[in-house]
């Protein structure tokens, strides 16, 4: 066996200590311990100082500890959005609330206020058929005011010649032109017979007054007054005899769709005039001839006992001398001219003794 | 004797499933030992608690890469461990004056005075004793002896060979008895 040295034998005493030493080592430190006063007052320190080691009281962490560890670890993304979007909840939910009725709100108001988005959520429809839906649904007719159209009435009018008239239907046809849009089915299937020239004026008349109506472009307006005009001037000279007929019947001249028309044309008059005669129905005679002479029409006419009204469409460049002649025939009043108006010229005439 | 490192097998496989109750378990067991290793290697325990949270919020984000055949307390030693040393290194640490009750311990009820004041000295001294052993031996020591972990778990958690740590636990230890000279036979 080789020497131990005090210095080997110390070397074990950690070992010792923890009790790591194999039986042999056990065996070689004890035996040097029991002959060696030295080393084992070291080895009672060294088993000393590790025991005042071991017997210091366990650090404890600070209270509190956990809880902020843990909210200072970082969280899944679902609950760090759950997080920021809920909490503190008693807050934030309400908030949250608040905001989607105020959006819902503001939808529905913007919504409400937009016609195009409400055209868009609806089914679709072709606009033309909105479109000529509403303007072809016919206006209540007032009974007795007003004078459709009549085939077979006593004809009031001369057919004028062929040879004076070199295209019967170009009124017809300028009105159609004129009518633009407004050529409905409807609208075509109700005109007359090319033959009589006259009514194929009254529709040009109405379709101008339609149209005029319906502002049509101040180009179309401007075109619409002189065919009429021409066409008048080659009119035959009126029938004086028939006044009476004329009064108990409808008037040849009278509109298609002259609902609407007459509507339109009492709505829109541009000239309210008042005449005071000694003989309405001879007032009234001479005015329908004026009238027809200055290449205008009568729209329709009203007879309430004590005046006649006379809805009456002149063009605008006629007027004056309308004007002129009216003021011949009585007391003539007038009210609102519109002088701008190149057109033609609505005018309501009351005749009153 | 203190407690080695438990098994906590069971608690790393619900850790690994995301279960947040477990995280919250690891860090209730964990929590004295490591801001123990931590208040004994710095002195301090306003550091000893930020390693320690760092510690936990390492673990929490690395739970991915943690090896299953190392036990968890030892994979959390070793992030502790590495933490405080790497804070010891920097210079700025070096002028902080050390926590004076960080190894004090509560003296016994009904002690008598002297008996009170003669612990608070010893206390003092092994605290003082502990501060003064340069870093690679105080950890070891810090380990062994106050965290009860066995050669091979400390070898493990500091990534020494075994005779390595053997070695600077024998020279703390006899370091640590030169200091406390007046409170030995």
């Amino acid at each position: 066996m080789a020497a131990v040295t005090c210095q080997d034998i110390r070397e074990l005493f950690s070992a010792r200590v923890d009790d790591a030493l194999s039986a042999d080592e056990r065996a070689r430190l004890d035996a040097h311990l029991a002959t060696c006063a030295e080393c084992a007052g070291e080895w009672l320190r060294f088993e000393r100082t590790v025991g005042l080691l071991r017997a210091t009281e366990p650090a404890r962490a600070p209270a509190g500890f956990v809880d902020r560890v843990l909210a200072a670890r970082p969280r899944p993304w679902y609950q760090r959005l759950a997080r920021e979007v809920l909490v503190p909840w008693p807050v934030k939910v309400p908030l949250e609330a608040a905001a989607i009725v105020l959006v819902a709100g503001l939808a529905v108001m913007v919504f409400q206020r937009s016609p195009e988005l409400q055209q868009a959520a609806r089914p679709a429809a072709p606009p033309s058929e909105v479109t000529a839906t509403s303007r072809d649904a016919p206006a209540p007719q007032p009974g007795g005011t007003l004078l459709s159209r009549d085939p077979t009435p006593p004809a009031p009018v001369t057919v004028p010649p062929a040879a004076s008239a070199p295209a019967p239907a170009s009124p017809s046809e300028v009105g159609r032109q004129r009518e633009g849009k407004l050529s409905d089915e409807s609208q075509r299937a109700a005109e007359p017979a090319p033959a009589d020239a006259r009514k194929e004026l009254g529709a040009a008349y109405d379709r101008t007054i339609a149209a005029e109506s319906f502002r049509q472009s101040p180009e179309s307006r401007a075109k619409s007054a002189a065919p009429p005009d021409a066409a008048a001037k080659k009119d035959a000279e009126p029938d004086r005899g028939s006044a009476a007929a004329r009064q108990s019947a409808p008037a040849p001249l009278a509109l298609q769709k002259s609902g609407e028309v007459q509507r339109l044309t009492a709505a829109t008059a541009d000239v309210q005039a008042r005449l005071v005669v000694a003989d309405r129905v001879a007032a009234e005679r001479t005015v329908r001839d004026l009238v027809a002479r200055a290449g205008g029409q009568l729209v329709s006419r009203t007879d309430d006992g004590t005046a006649t009204v006379l809805a009456l469409a002149v063009p605008g460049d006629r007027w004056d001398d309308v004007k002129r002649d009216l003021e011949n025939l009585g007391a003539l009043r007038l009210e609102g001219r519109r002088e701008e108006r190149t057109g033609l010229v609505r005018i309501t005439l009351r005749l009153e003794r | 004797m203190r407690e080695g490192l438990a098994d906590d097998a069971a608690l790393l496989a619900r850790l690994r499933t995301g279960d947040a109750r477990a995280f919250e378990e690891l860090v209730t067991t964990y929590q004295h030992r490591l801001f123990g290793v931590a208040l004994r290697m710095l002195g301090s325990r306003a550091e000893a608690e930020e390693i320690a949270q760092e510690t936990f919020l390492r673990a929490h984000r690395a739970l991915g890469e943690f090896r299953g055949e190392a036990r968890l307390g030892t994979w959390l030693y070793a992030i502790a461990s590495r933490l405080c040393l790497n804070r010891l290194a920097a210079a700025s640490r070096r002028h902080e004056a050390p926590d004076e009750t960080a190894l004090r311990q509560q003296p016994a009820e009904g002690a008598d005075a002297a008996a009170v004041l003669e612990q608070r000295e010893l206390q003092a001294a092994l605290h003082d004793a502990v501060a003064a052993l340069p870093e690679e031996r105080r950890i070891v020591v810090v380990l062994r002896d106050l965290e009860g972990l066995a050669y091979e778990e400390i070898a493990e958690v500091l990534g020494l060979p075994l005779n390595t740590v053997r070695s600077r636990l024998h020279r703390a230890r006899l370091d640590l008895k030169a200091k406390l000279e007046r409170w030995l036979p």
